[in-house]
Formats: structure tokens, sequence, C-alpha cells
């Protein structure tokens, strides 16, 4: 049997993963067509973005079919406080992006506990007033507003392989679930379930 | 002669039998990392990988099953050990040092890929496709492999990972022994030319992170898991590999 078996073994020494040994949190969002926008898939950890852009793929690039995946440092954030309500933004103050300032993408949650989608992107002199004008923009209807700069996100190549063409239906959690309760509802048809259970409550109750 | 002896006598069977029984039990040792990574992010890439190899060994297993009328469980499980046709590189024991575990299965997926594109250069479309799509995919692997051998030869544990290459690399040249059944000229110029782009690959590789091994081809007399005679790591492997199987052959899930 193996070790692992045998609940028997000891790790060697920690592997570190990077020189200075710093391990950074990226966020992950996912695009499930070409054209479809990128919805928030979830957190990591990795020692720099390049290879945090590997493990997404890895991780959050399997949970379902996906075409494209963005990561950022979860440090390039600028987001407006989770409202009670959905905004209602009045400001028509805003003006014409000037095509000299940094890029930014704007992502919006439109109930708390909903997941943040890509809505547009703008351009902006720096993050305070690209989260105003985002909010000015694209702030109705939503809870909260982030703005990320465009820089700071690493995309997979367009056309990249991620998602596998073999089945794998067998890896997603919907998938065990069905299978799980089809084969309780075979196990639970057996009459002998029934049998077994009317001695159980005998004995113990 | 039966349906499995028509399989293991004929050459392409057994070339694609070498991949997929490396994919095979490449995908249950790793396995055994599942919950225990080295970071949780690398704990689940690592499954994803693991899962991966075992779809493609099934994939090439499903191909023979339908090209000999055997079912795909039975190549993959009812076998004798001397029957498997992989290189005992990879079912080496890590003892739970990750730089073997990694540098185990970055040996294996250079060998994949290479010799994945060959065998799908047969006469058969319906196995040339399929080896097109696991090529790809082991294209993924690979990728994220090299990514981490050049970090981690940078790092603080180059030397860690320098050993497990050192230890490893002997056995890494035995991916090249020429299975059972393909012992011709032909076959033998193929198997250079994957051996070539092999060891460009990893060598190109190496380099960049500052590792230093010596690749070279085995010499034919020393006989290995591709002619039937593994080490004992891989009967213990393949013994508890087969375990449930054993115990009920046939049953279904």
């Amino acid at each position: 049997m193996s070790k692992i078996r045998q609940r028997n073994f000891t790790f060697a020494d920690e592997l570190p993963p990077h020189a200075d040994g710093v391990v950074r949190s990226y966020v992950v969002y996912t695009a499930r067509k070409d054209d479809a926008p990128h919805r928030y898939a979830g957190y990591l950890n990795a020692p720099d973005i390049a290879l945090a852009v590997s493990l997404a793929c890895e991780h959050y690039g399997q949970d379902e079919a996906c075409t494209g995946i963005w990561v950022h440092d979860v440090q390039e954030i600028t987001e407006t406080p989770c409202a009670m309500e959905k905004m209602n933004p009045q400001d028509t103050s805003d003006t014409t992006d000037c095509e000299s300032d940094p890029a930014w993408v704007v992502f919006g949650q439109k109930r708390r506990g909903d997941i943040h989608v890509e809505l547009a992107s703008l351009r902006a002199a720096d993050s305070e007033s690209a989260l105003s004008r985002a909010v000015a923009r694209h702030g109705g209807g939503m809870v909260q507003i982030r703005v990320v700069p465009h820089a700071s996100i690493h995309a997979t190549e367009p056309g990249q392989l991620i998602w596998r063409t073999h089945d794998q239906t067998y890896r997603m959690a919907r998938g065990y679930s069905k299978s799980v309760r089809m084969k309780w509802e075979a196990v639970r048809k057996a009459e002998d379930i029934d049998e077994y259970r009317k001695d159980d409550i005998k004995d113990h109750f | 002669m039966t349906a499995m002896q028509d399989m293991l006598n004929d050459p392409v069977a057994n070339f694609a039998l070498s991949i997929a029984d490396d994919l095979l039990m490449l995908g249950h040792v790793q396995g055994d990392w599942t919950g225990i990574g080295p970071i949780l992010e690398e704990d689940i890439a690592s499954s994803s990988m693991s899962q991966d190899d075992l779809s493609h060994a099934l994939m090439l297993f499903e191909h023979l099953g339908n090209r000999f009328g055997l079912d795909a469980d039975v190549i993959a499980y009812e076998r004798s050990p001397e029957d498997y046709r992989c290189c005992d590189l990879v079912t080496v024991p890590d003892e739970f040092d990750w730089a073997v575990a990694l540098t185990r299965r970055w040996f294996v997926a250079h060998w994949a890929a290479p010799a994945l594109e060959r065998l799908g250069t047969s006469d058969d479309d319906e196995l040339n496709e399929r080896c097109r799509r696991l090529r790809s995919e082991q294209g993924l692997h690979l990728s994220y492999l090299d990514d981490w051998m050049r970090r981690l030869g940078a790092g603080e544990g180059h030397d860690r990972m320098q050993a497990a290459m050192t230890s490893l690399a002997p056995q890494a040249c035995m991916l090249f022994e020429l299975p059972t059944g393909l012992d011709d000229e032909d076959h033998r110029s193929r198997r250079d030319e994957i051996f070539e782009a092999w060891s460009r690959a990893t060598t190109a590789v190496l380099t960049d992170a500052g590792f230093s091994v010596d690749l070279t081809m085995p010499s034919e007399e020393h006989i290995g898991g591709r002619r039937g005679a593994h080490a004992k790591h891989f009967v213990e492997q393949h013994t508890e590999m087969n375990e449930v199987r054993c115990e009920d052959p046939g049953a279904s899930w």
C-alpha cells in the first residue's frame, strides 16, 4: 500500500516558489465566449502574475467552458463601498475621455453578493477620477462599481486553448451531484433498505 | 489468438500503449498529491493535470478498444505487469518531495507531446484526430511546467531541483526505449527524431533555468519498462491501482 494510503508520510522541506518567497493575491475573471464580458471567478495566490494566469487556467478555467481569462493583482482595485440600495447617479458633469489618459476597465455588481461583471472601459488620469466617471456612466442599477487599470490586467492569448476538449463532465460539481442523486435514488428504491431501517428503528428507539 | 494478444503484437498499438500507459500511471501516481500540494493553487493545477493525463490515456485506450474489440477498462486494468509499455520513470517514488514529482511530470510531458505528434501521423484518421487533440492539451501542461522550471531554477529551490534532475535523468532517458514489437530501422529512426525534439526542448528550458543535466540515449542492451521489465515500484503501483478492479471485475459505477 502506498504511503499516502497508509497516511504515513513526511514532506521534504518546503520548496520556495520564488527567489524572494513573496506570494501575492490575484483576482481572476473568466469569459465564457469570445465576445462575452469577463465575470469574476475567484481569487488565487501566486508568486507572480504570469504564473497566476497559468494557475487560473488550470483552476477557474476548468470550472466551466471558458475562452478567456483576466488576472490582476488584488491591490489594483479601486471601488465604491457596496451600497444597500442600487445606485442612481445624477452627476451630469462627466467630461469626455482624454485619449492620452490611461485606460481603466469598469466592473459592476448588480446585487449584494453577486459577482462583478465587466461593463465597459474608459480613460481617466487617476483612479479617483476613473471611479467617479465609471459611477456616473455605469453606476445606474449597480450596488458597487470597481475600476482596474487596463495595463495591470494580464490576459490569456486570444484563441488560446483553456477549456479541455475531452469530456470532463465528471469533474463538474453538478455532474457529481446528478450521478450521486441517481445512485441514491436507486439505493433508496431497494426494499431491503426499508427492511433494514425497520430493524434499525426497532433496535435503537 | 485473443484480441488482447493481437493488440500486444501490433507495432502501432505498442507505440500508442507506451504513451497511454505513461499517462495512466503518471496520472495515478501524481494523484497522491491531491490535497497535499505545496500551495493550494498548485494542488488544484496538479490534480487537474492528473485528471487530464488519465483522460488522455483513456482516449488512447478507447481507440485501441474500438480497433481490437476490447473494453477500454480491460486494456487499462486487466493486463499483467509485463504487458504494460510504460517507462518506469512514471512510477519512481517521489517520497513526497515536490521537486521530484514536478521534474518527473516535466520529463514525461516533454516526451508525450512529440510522441503524440508522431503517433498522429498514422494511417488511421480517427487516431490522428485523437492525437491532435491530446497533443494540444499536453501542450498546456508543457508551458505550465516550463514556467515552473524557469522560476524554480532562479530561486532558492535551485539545488533541490538540480538534485531531482540528476537523479531522474537516467530513468528519463529510458522514455526512449523502443517498446516490444518496434525493433526495426523505421521505428528506430522515428524514435531518434522524438529524442532529438525532446532533448532540444528540455535543454532549452534547462539552460534558461540554469540546470545542467546529461541526457543520452540509453543503450539497446538496457532493457526496461517499455519491453516489460518493470521495476518493483511499478508492480506495487500497478497492484494498488488495480485493487478495486480485481475485487469486482466488470462492476459498473
